[in-house]
């Protein structure tokens, strides 16, 4: 039975505007699942009930106006490193915990110009960077979210939020994304602002998407950027080019998962084919090492010799390294990152997306956030990159495929990823337990889009008793912690 | 360390814990009775620790990791935990010895990878491939 928690975005937009859902009733029965679910995932940091009961029960006055937003009354959560007014940006650092934002961030704005409510703030890792954050995997509490969009990840594999902000700089929209089983999408290098962002690394920081949909993200990227990807407009079969130097670094299980889904886009008409990149792997990741070392430790030199005890170990190590970096290698540095751009552009001009795994592995345990490897140099080349959960391990973990497209081609990308995720379906949620009094869809139930089908002949099925039942031996009895709200 | 003008520092931190060890003044210039005084050419030399100057035999500097094709990786990496233990401490350099290693394998395969002048990425400002601040 479907849940209002269950409801897509576009499902969302399509109810308010009918007059079918209220938006408050919808806020209320996702503040009732983050109070019943948040205690073990802690996904939140900031959750602003009042001021979103407060934000629906506008959007349900303009929705009987008749004035209705591309995302009106489309709940969102806002990673803790972007600015909502009146709410802390803590960034994970302790600080910051009370530095209350006087403005949206652009992005925030421009969600809220789009009719969306903002639910609060989700947990980030210190600074975006790879210290963990306390949010756990809501498919096995053991398990990193991975990072640093690790509440975002959370949140909306868990069900309490249908849309989530995150930034990346690394790997932090696309791994979390990938390890929680959601789809994850970076466009291409500030298409969409960062301003009201707490920087991590300027020339490498991306704002992304979290959804569970490719329409949803598509919906989304539309209402940000005032473009109208056409989600029909690819039926054709695309052109894809499956990178054997990430096959080839994959843990065995992703790996055969990678085969398995180029064997399955083949038999759908694409044209699948094995190439290694035009350019060394390493040499992409010791540029993108060295530049964002470099300017981690140019933004964060100062704060941390104010605060060294407030930093995690592996920020802390990250800028005092950093310092120690010559000039002339960072300008080498950036001088080969156009270089390597050049080269994967004129590579990426005569396919419509490379194929790879998201991540060399499954989620890992949570004292890591995970490997940056296959995502990292997508953030230093700026391409767009879309993350889709297209299958379980042994373990009941989800696994993912990455595509990636040429700087600029953001809408062709979610046209190519919307065929594949009608070709591949997707992985049912993780099975949590609802709270008691959770709120059912009262109407008859629309015909889902075809990504949303959960299964495809040939793939693993979820397996329901895992995920709870690992999660029951993580129990302790302990009286949960509420998150705060504010 | 004396903290910057203008910054705060918590003095109650050890100092390993700092910013980095302690340091003299700056040679060259000396501040005395109100005026300047020159010193000699001799007295210019660059100051090093004991543990700066034992790659000067493998054509290292003292102060910093040169950009050279030739260093090997772990010529890369004997500089920078040197660079590290005058700047941060041996605790320090210990600590983050991992960090360290990523970062040296990082800077010689850099280091190692011929640029042609003319190539068809003279900018390298970042103005265009991504450099907003």
């Amino acid at each position: 039975m479907t849940t209002l928690a269950d409801l897509t975005a576009r499902e969302i937009v399509q109810r308010v505007r009918a007059r079918e859902l209220s938006a408050v009733d919808l806020v209320a029965a996702l503040l009732e699942r983050i109070t019943g679910l948040d205690a073990e995932i802690q996904a939140w940091a900031t959750v602003a009930a009042d001021a979103a009961l407060a934000e629906a029960a506008a959007r349900d006055r303009d929705a009987a106006a008749g004035t209705i937003g591309p995302l009106h009354g489309v709940p969102v959560g806002v990673k803790d490193v972007i600015d909502v007014a009146g709410l802390p940006t803590a960034a994970g650092f302790a600080p910051y915990r009370d530095r209350v934002a006087t403005e949206d961030a652009a992005v925030v704005a421009r969600l809220r110009a789009a009719g969306a409510v903002i639910l609060g703030k989700v947990h980030t890792t210190q600074f975006a960077h790879a210290d963990p954050a306390p949010t756990r995997n809501p498919w096995r509490a053991d398990r990193t979210p991975g990072g640093s969009s690790a509440g975002s990840g959370a949140a909306v594999a868990a069900r309490m939020v249908p849309l989530a902000l995150g930034t990346q700089t690394a790997g932090s929209v696309l791994r979390p994304a990938a390890y929680c089983g959601t789809v994850g999408f970076k466009p291409t290098y500030n298409w969409i602002s960062r301003q009201g962002v707490i920087p991590l690394a300027w020339s490498l920081d991306h704002v992304g998407l979290l959804a569970r949909t490719v329409d949803d993200v598509a919906l989304t990227f539309g209402a940000l950027t005032d473009t109208e990807p056409d989600r029909a407009a690819r039926t054709t079969p695309p052109r894809l080019v499956l990178l054997t130097d990430f096959l080839e670094r994959a843990e065995p299980d992703v790996r055969d998962h990678l085969t398995d889904v180029a064997a399955r886009l083949r038999a759908a008409g694409a044209t699948v084919e094995e190439r290694s990149l035009p350019v060394e792997l390493d040499l992409l990741l010791a540029v993108h090492h060295v530049i964002m070392q470099a300017e981690v430790a140019a933004l964060h030199a100062e704060q941390l010799a104010r605060y060294p005890n407030d930093y995690g170990a592996i920020l802390r190590q990250e800028i005092e390294v950093g310092q120690l970096i010559p000039a002339a290698y960072v300008l080498k540095a950036r001088r080969l990152r156009r270089q390597l751009g050049h080269a994967v552009d004129a590579a990426l001009a005569g396919i419509d997306a490379y194929l790879l795994p998201t991540a060399s592995n499954a989620a890992p345990r949570h004292t890591t956030t995970g490997d940056r490897t296959f995502q990292a140099p997508w953030s230093l080349l700026g391409t767009p990159t879309i993350t889709l959960p297209t299958g379980l391990n042994a373990d009941g973990l989800p696994l993912a495929t990455q595509l990636v497209a040429r700087r600029g081609h953001d809408a062709a990308l979610l046209a190519v990823a919307g065929w594949c995720a009608r070709v591949l379906g997707t992985i049912a949620p993780p099975d949590l337990a609802p709270p008691a009094a959770s709120a059912k869809v009262a109407e008859a139930e629309p015909a889902a889009p075809a990504e949303a089908a959960t299964s495809e002949p040939g793939e693993p099925p979820a397996e329901p008793g895992s995920a709870p039942a690992q999660q029951a031996e993580e129990e302790t009895g302990e009286e949960p912690e509420r998150p705060s709200t504010a | 360390m004396r903290p910057p003008t203008g910054a705060t520092m918590d003095y109650n931190t050890p100092r390993s814990l700092r910013n980095g060890p302690a340091r003299r003044a700056p040679r060259g210039l000396t501040r005395g009775a109100g005026s300047l005084r020159l010193l000699s050419t001799a007295d210019l030399r660059p100051s090093r620790s004991p543990l700066a100057t034992t790659g000067q035999a493998n054509g290292e500097t003292g102060t910093t990791v040169k950009l050279d094709a030739q260093l090997s990786e772990k010529k890369v990496l004997a500089q920078l935990r040197r660079m590290a233990a005058e700047t941060f401490g041996p605790m320090r350099t210990y600590e983050m010895a991992g960090t360290l290693e990523r970062t040296a394998g990082a800077l010689a395969r850099i280091a190692a990878v011929p640029l042609d002048l003319r190539d068809a990425a003279p900018d390298t400002s970042g103005v265009n491939g991504g450099g907003d601040a």
